[in-house]
């Protein structure tokens, strides 16, 4: 089994692969192809971590999801029904309350970024969106949430 | 067709064109002994064989003549199974003509590259993904009063391959 960030980053892939405006075109990572047919687009990598509390047996964790949207031109529209269909999707997976196949038991919204980025090839409006989420595990056993 | 003749003939075509529709004053000439006739200014690939000769014939009539100069490309990218670079390829367009300005009563130089540079701003052939950006434009050569200017535009495309 796999640390509980790589399994939360998996199920943000699955959630976000799909949408209606980015369909299939989802990177794991921060690299984007940045070509005509791979956008509307996302890629999908997770941030820092940092412990934000627990017991004297585990530990309870915050990670932050990195979301970027990479749309041609520099836009607001389309890059806006992106961001409403990602938040849809990622507090959609709420299950009793917890997130992410029950991984993490909170998820909050950390903001965005946005920026016309005109070097390179093509002129490109990307926005960075935030999120942090939280997990416990026992202490020396990080491939389990509980 | 490789990509850099397919976006040499669309710079062409896009030239000829506009040229076809420029005032008969830029495109006037003198002739010996006779009227001014309207100088048939042509757009074409660059020779092959470039000689003194062949520009003396270019500059008679009036020439506007397209090149390739090259290719710089951009750091790799790989994302997913793609990978791809960015790459900004430059063509220069050489103008021939006995007259610097239509004011000498030939085909006009000055005014020629204006009409290119304007109908090649933002020009956006198959393949590229942004529209054509002027670079600059320069004296090339004289010879025995045959002049030529060129005027250097960057096109930018992509090389993408999946992996």
């Amino acid at each position: 089994m796999s640390h509980v960030q790589t399994q939360i980053l998996s199920r943000l892939m699955t959630l976000l692969t799909g949408l209606p405006t980015t369909g299939s075109r989802v990177y794991q990572g921060r690299v984007h192809p940045l070509t005509p047919g791979t956008m509307p687009g996302l890629c999908v990598s997770l941030g820092g971590e940092t412990p934000t509390g627990g017991t004297t047996k585990a530990t309870q964790k915050e990670v932050e999801l990195v979301v970027d949207v990479y749309v041609g031109g520099d836009d607001y529209t389309v890059s806006g029904q992106v961001q409403v269909e990602v938040e849809a999707a990622l507090y959609g997976d709420r299950v009793g309350g917890r997130f992410f196949n029950s991984l993490a038991t909170n998820l909050i919204y950390g903001g965005e970024r946005r920026e016309f980025v005109t070097l390179g090839a093509l002129k490109h409006t990307k926005v960075s969106i935030t999120y942090k989420t939280e997990y416990q595990t026992v202490d020396g056993v990080a491939n389990a949430a509980n | 067709m490789s990509v850099i003749v397919a976006i040499e003939e669309a710079i062409k075509d896009r030239l000829q064109a506009e040229i076809e529709g420029v005032p008969e004053l830029i495109k006037m000439m003198p002739v010996l002994d006779g009227d001014p006739i309207v100088a048939p200014v042509r757009v074409e690939s660059y020779p092959s064989n470039p000689s003194e000769q062949l520009l003396l014939q270019l500059a008679q009539t009036g020439a506007v003549v397209v090149r390739y100069v090259g290719s710089k490309y951009g750091s790799k990218r790989v994302a997913g199974s793609i990978v791809v670079q960015d790459r900004t390829m430059s063509y220069e367009v050489q103008i021939f003509s006995r007259s610097l300005a239509a004011r000498d009563s030939g085909s006009g130089i000055y005014e020629l590259l204006d009409i290119c540079a304007l109908r090649l701003i933002g020009f956006l052939p198959a393949g590229c993904v942004d529209g054509g950006e002027l670079v600059q434009d320069d004296f090339v050569t004289e010879v025995k009063g045959a002049w030529a200017y060129g005027i250097v535009v960057n096109f930018s495309s992509q090389v993408e391959m999946p992996i």
